[in-house]
């Protein structure tokens, strides 16, 4: 088929795109408009691109409740809470342990540029930088009475046994609080995914049933048609048949009256 | 009371960080579909979306209001994408049916369409799909930055950095691309 020729003067792909998204200025629309009014090209053109522009708004995003970006479902309470894994939370709150390993290396970086020497023995608690030439007592405490190797070794064992003692009363009272706090989430969670999965696993079923349901009577249709066209061809056949018998029929008389 | 995007831009820079938050809920939703029209992959589109905010967040104090704020963001997704592409060397991946998620259509549409024009409606949106992953990435965009997201030619102007013109020209041909295939691949009635 010929093409039709598009007599458009200024820039025809860019007004028609700029007029089909309606951001064009009047002057151009008006002289625009003139020239569809004539031009059988342009005026189909408009009119598919106009339709395929509907026909992209079919393409839709498959189905996400859960991005990344924010741990909680649409579905939840906007309001944020400690828990929810927020980006800022992310780089700011690191974890405990990373916290504590962070302040070690950096009072071990610090004691190893400052050259720290501390010792507790029987002059008491001395602290001294390799930076000073003589050994500066900062504090000393009292002097130990006893003749011990090690007079520190009873005040280290009472420190370590306290913080054993409150250590492990922490940690108990922490884990049931978040055992009853995780156990509660969770089951919250798991309702909210069993939900989401009936009601997709319904909606798949629809669609399902309606897919079949197409497929079934385009099915039908066509062998509806096919017997139809071989009926059609079945009394074609039968009808020629019974004509030839005819006029053999016919002939076979006419000769037997003639004789 | 509602803050405008520059609003709470300022607030996360002071260190309110549900201001940053409410940026995030506001906008994962449009950076994911862009990310996802232009991979086609949902695990990559959401990795792109979660990277997309967190250097956002990253460069908050970088961001100097010369343009949207919006715009920045889309400008960090793009960015991401086309790093994804590269990377993989790949144009858009159309996922087969069976990994399409078939409910995103029938949970959606008004009550009043029938089973029948949702399947319509869904076998459209592949042959879409799968059209929009033959364009050029340049065509591609500009359809996606118009059609999806509703940017002036102007602001897909300055947000790919190329001439007017250039975003009308892409558009035209990336739309007759489009037209072509639609009509190729039996989705005549689309567009004839």
């Amino acid at each position: 088929m010929a093409e039709i020729l598009c007599g458009y003067t200024a820039d025809r792909d860019e007004i028609l795109v700029a007029y089909l998204y309606g951001e064009i200025n009047p002057s151009q629309r008006a002289a625009f408009e003139v020239h569809v009014a004539s031009c059988d090209r342009c005026r189909h053109e408009l009119a598919d691109l106009e339709r395929m522009r509907t026909r992209l708004q079919d393409w839709t995003l498959p189905e996400t409740s859960r991005l990344s970006v924010l741990e909680h479902s649409s579905e939840e309470s906007p309001a944020p809470g400690p828990s929810s894994g927020r980006i800022l939370t992310m780089i700011r709150e690191m974890p405990a342990w990373a916290q504590v390993a962070a302040a070690l290396l950096f009072l071990g970086v610090s004691a190893g540029i400052a050259n720290f020497d501390v010792r507790y023995d029987h002059d008491g608690f001395v602290l001294r930088t390799g930076w000073s030439r003589t050994p500066a007592s900062i504090a000393t405490g009292a002097s130990p009475t006893a003749t011990t190797a090690a007079p520190w070794q009873a005040d280290l064992e009472a420190l370590e046994q306290r913080l054993l003692t409150e250590s492990r009363a922490a940690s108990s009272s922490a884990r049931e609080a978040a055992d009853s706090s995780a156990d509660a989430d969770l089951i919250r969670r798991v309702r909210a995914l069993i939900q989401e999965s009936e009601r997709k696993q319904q909606n798949e079923l629809a669609l399902r049933i309606g897919e079949v349901a197409r497929d079934f009577d385009t099915k039908r249709g066509t062998d509806l048609a096919n017997i139809d066209r071989s009926l059609r061809t079945i009394q074609s056949d039968t009808g020629i048949q019974i004509l030839q018998q005819q006029q053999r029929l016919n002939y076979l008389t006419r000769v037997s009256l003639q004789r | 009371m509602t803050w405008t995007d520059e609003e709470l831009v300022a607030r996360s820079i002071s260190g309110d960080q549900n201001s940053f938050n409410e940026l995030i809920k506001r906008w994962e939703r449009p950076i994911y579909a862009l990310a996802y029209r232009q991979i086609g992959r949902e695990e990559d589109a959401r990795d792109v979306c979660q990277e997309t905010f967190l250097r956002a967040c990253r460069s908050l104090k970088g961001f100097r209001g010369q343009a949207k704020f919006s715009s920045w963001l889309y400008r960090i997704a793009l960015n991401l994408c086309r790093d994804w592409l590269r990377r993989e060397r790949r144009t858009p991946i159309v996922q087969p049916p069976e990994d399409i998620d078939l409910m995103d259509l029938a949970a959606a549409r008004e009550p009043s369409e029938t089973i029948e024009d949702r399947v319509a409606r869904r076998d459209f949106g592949r042959a879409v799909e799968r059209a929009m992953a033959l364009l050029p990435e340049e065509q591609r965009t500009a359809i996606v930055l118009k059609e999806y997201h509703g940017l002036t030619f102007q602001e897909i102007a300055d947000l790919v950095g190329c001439p007017l013109s250039t975003v009308k020209t892409r558009l035209y041909q990336g739309l007759n691309v489009l037209r072509r295939e639609l009509t190729r691949s039996g989705a005549t009635a689309a567009v004839r």
